[in-house]
């Protein structure tokens, strides 16, 4: 369980579980299943679902979902493999719906 | 002026006019004069206006050291000061400039983040006023029980905020509860070495207590069995107080409490049970908040939900599951003056239409990430909720300017709208230019605005004073010239990201003479020419972010350091600057408290030694990369630290963005 003083965190919508920290984000500009969605380059406590190609926005690319490790709730997915030479950047990094992650010490 | 003056004015030559009046009747007119920039214009009319207005002074704000005590010496009837925004102030000179000054009518201080303040200081000022009632120390993460045993010495005080006083333990609480039994607000947010053993004391001593904060501490269920003793607790926050679970919501409900006010949010442990045992127990509860803590929603709850019916103006259950069934319940309570519902999944359509049909006081309405709903949702909130002040949509994908032009006929009171990533274009700004009282107006990743939208909203919004528009890359200089026409109140603005601006468009922002925080993250064409406008023209500038602003280079901040006196914030992580710009720009810049500067390439190790040294003393935050901390020297790292500069070491990539 990270620290509650000191970096910024966010946890799990449902179980607060403690999912990513703010100094991890990449970028905020990106589009979920329902709506906004943040690129981080880091995730903790998390599970992860089978590799499956997904036709995305950007192209194709190999993801795979990613849920909270207590409580199972999808909460984005895992960029595995970018087809597109401009998209490799996103591989390894992961993916969390605003919608799903609550600001959890700040 | 007041007609008082302007009689006295016209009463024909000679002895007549301004001068006619007493000092002291002319403080009592410029009592009046409410706007912090006209008094100051008052003070320059005249040595008379100038005596009687620091004769009749009563709040003080102090931005730098050097002046502080003349200021004391100067203002007799002060009551509220306010340091926090002294750079560099420490115990010596704080110490120094209180003696010899009579402020024997001060009665609230705010020392928030002086973090060179230290227990000296404040048995110095502690002695200096004796009718010191209200003290701020949030933020002074330094201060500890030696810091709390000086503040003790206040007998008179009756609020005391020690939120994020990370030292401050059990004994030092001991020390204030015993020392200050008239207090009636104290917030201890954050100080996590306070156990049950400082809370049970705390309810023991202090009887008059009215408002409590104790969000974020270790503390657990025996400390709602003190807490619960407090007969004139009113308002009571908790939030992320992971110890505590409805066993202890139970003890607080059948406590002697006037409790109006409950914030539980976070509460990991707390379910609806327990907050149902609450409500039991305090009918006349005004205000609960349990954002974030409950998974789901017990009839118990909903049920006791209607026995607030008369007494519930404010209610927040972000995050949690609802259903059609729920909003119906809530409902019930039809004196709703807010509502928040964000993250909340199953909010439909018809669910929000049966809560405001019943609920037509409703002023704050929160449904961010609410991606369900859509156009009928805002006819039901136009229909129904007509003194709608505050409205967060973000993320309401399904909502279009048809479902807005509907809430800006029938909601003349809206203040503050949030639009981010719903999409809206520029025939919504035209419905939503009707809202003439409009302050705030978020519109984030709203790309299919344009100068044309901005137009509409610059033409009668005239009040506006928050304006985000991050990420509306069609925006051009154009759409700025209109709003520095028509906007003059503005004092946030955010165009991140949007990349068709130039040095021009800068050029029209630097009329605007309110403005404080701008930020203009990756605007690759800006150079210092549109810094310098905004430098010279907007002289109230606190705030600049200017990270990947890659065609920045010293000559921009030179223009900073020249004409952004007073300038606190700035980010400058990827500009083109040099070691000698960087140090230019941190020794003139005396206000300066907070830099973010990740991958400067430019400013060699020794650039950055000579530019930290500097501005040692002034500096409380700093952001470098990490690979910083092993080539600086240390001695420089441990005097930083000794002044109360906290560094966030961060592991970024070098990576350029378009």
């Amino acid at each position: 369980m990270a620290e509650l003083v000191g970096p910024r965190v966010y946890s799990c919508c449902h179980c607060r579980n403690h999912v990513c920290l703010h100094d991890d984000i990449i970028s905020k500009a990106f589009q979920g299943r329902n709506g906004r969605a943040f690129l981080f380059s880091h995730a903790m406590n998390i599970s992860m679902g089978p590799k499956e190609d997904r036709q995305l926005m950007t192209g194709l690319h190999t993801v795979a979902d990613i849920y909270c490790r207590d409580c199972r709730e999808v909460l984005g997915w895992k960029y595995e493999r970018a087809f597109e030479e401009s998209q490799k950047y996103k591989e390894g990094k992961f993916i969390f719906e605003k919608a799903k992650i609550v600001k959890e010490n700040w | 002026m007041s007609e008082e003056v302007q009689r006295y004015g016209g009463g024909g030559g000679g002895g007549g006019g301004v001068a006619a009046l007493s000092l002291d009747l002319l403080g009592q007119v410029l009592d009046r004069v409410r706007e912090p920039r006209d008094r100051k214009a008052c003070r320059l009319v005249s040595r008379a206006f100038a005596r009687a207005e620091a004769a009749h002074r009563r709040a003080l704000r102090v931005l730098r050291r050097e002046p502080l005590a003349r200021l004391l010496r100067a203002f007799p009837a002060l009551e509220r000061l306010d340091l926090s925004a002294c750079a560099s102030l420490d115990d010596a000179s704080l110490a120094a400039a209180l003696s010899g000054a009579d402020l024997a009518g001060v009665r609230r201080v705010c020392l928030a983040r002086a973090s060179g303040v230290g227990w000296r200081g404040l048995d110095a000022l502690v002695a200096a006023c004796p009718r010191l009632e209200a003290v701020d120390l949030s933020h002074c993460v330094g201060a500890g029980d030696r810091e709390a045993a000086a503040l003790a010495a206040a007998t008179g005080l009756r609020e005391l905020s020690l939120e994020k006083c990370l030292g401050v333990t059990d004994m030092g609480l001991a020390k204030v509860v015993v020392g200050c039994s008239r207090l009636e607000k104290l917030s201890l947010k954050w100080c996590r070495e306070i156990s049950d053993i400082g809370i049970d004391l705390l309810s023991k001593k202090c009887h008059e207590l009215r408002s409590l904060d104790i969000s974020y501490l270790k503390v657990g269920n025996e400390s709602l069995r003190s807490i619960s003793s407090l007969e004139k607790l009113e308002e009571l926050a908790m939030v992320c107080c992971s110890c505590i679970d409805d066993d202890g919501l139970e003890l607080l409900g059948k406590g002697s409490n006037s409790l109006q006010s409950v914030d539980a949010s976070r509460c990991d442990h707390v379910t609806s049970k327990g907050l149902a045992s609450l409500i039991d127990g305090h009918n006349f509860l005004q205000k609960l908040n349990a954002a974030d803590s409950l998974h789901e929603m017990r009839q118990s709850f909903l049920s006791n939900l209607a026995k607030l019916k008369d007494t519930l103006t404010v209610l927040r259950l972000d995050g949690l599951e609802v259903s059609s069934s729920v909003l119906l319940a809530i409902g019930g309570c039809t004196n709703l003056v807010e509502i928040g519902l964000s993250k909340c999944n199953g909010v439909t359509d018809e669910g929000i239409s049966s809560l405001v049909t019943r609920c037509s006081h409703l002023r704050v309405i929160d449904l961010t990430c609410c991606n369900l709903l859509t156009n009928n949702a805002l006819d039901s909130i136009a229909d129904n909720c007509k003194m709608v002040e505050c409205l967060r949509l973000e993320s309401c994908s399904s909502i279009s300017e048809k479902g807005l032009e509907q809430i800006a006929t029938s909601c003349p009171n809206l203040k503050e709208i949030d639009l981010t990533d719903c999409g809206v274009n520029d025939a919504a700004l035209q419905h939503l230019a009707k809202c003439s009282e409009l302050l705030v107006l978020k519109l984030g990743l709203c790309s299919s605005i344009s100068d044309k939208g901005l137009a509409f909203i610059s033409s009668s919004c005239g009040k506006l004073i928050e304006l985000d528009l991050y990420r509306c890359n069609s925006i051009t200089d154009d759409g700025l010239a209109a709003l520095a026409n028509g906007c003059k109140k503005i004092k946030m603005l955010n165009l991140c990201y949007c990349n068709k601006i130039t040095d021009s468009g800068l050029g029209h922002l630097g009329s605007l003479e309110e403005l404080t925080n701008l930020e203009l993250r990756c605007l690759a064409r800006i150079t210092g020419i549109g810094i310098s406008s905004v430098a010279i023209g907007c002289k109230n500038l606190i705030e600049i972010d200017l990270k990947r602003c890659y065609s920045v280079d010293d000559a921009g901040l030179w223009a900073l350091a020249r004409y952004a006196l007073n300038l606190r914030q700035l980010t400058i992580s990827y500009c083109q600057v040099t070691g000698l710009g960087l140090c230019h720009l941190l020794s003139s810049l005396r206000c300066l408290q907070d830099v973010k500067m990740v991958h400067l390439s430019w400013v060699s190790i020794e650039g950055f030694e000579m530019a930290l040294r500097a501005a040692c003393g002034r500096l409380k935050k700093l952001k470098m990369l990490s690979g910083l901390k092993s080539v600086l020297s240390p001695e420089l790292l441990q005097m930083l630290q000794a002044c109360g500069c906290r560094i966030r070491w961060v592991n970024k990539p070098l990576v350029y963005k378009d």
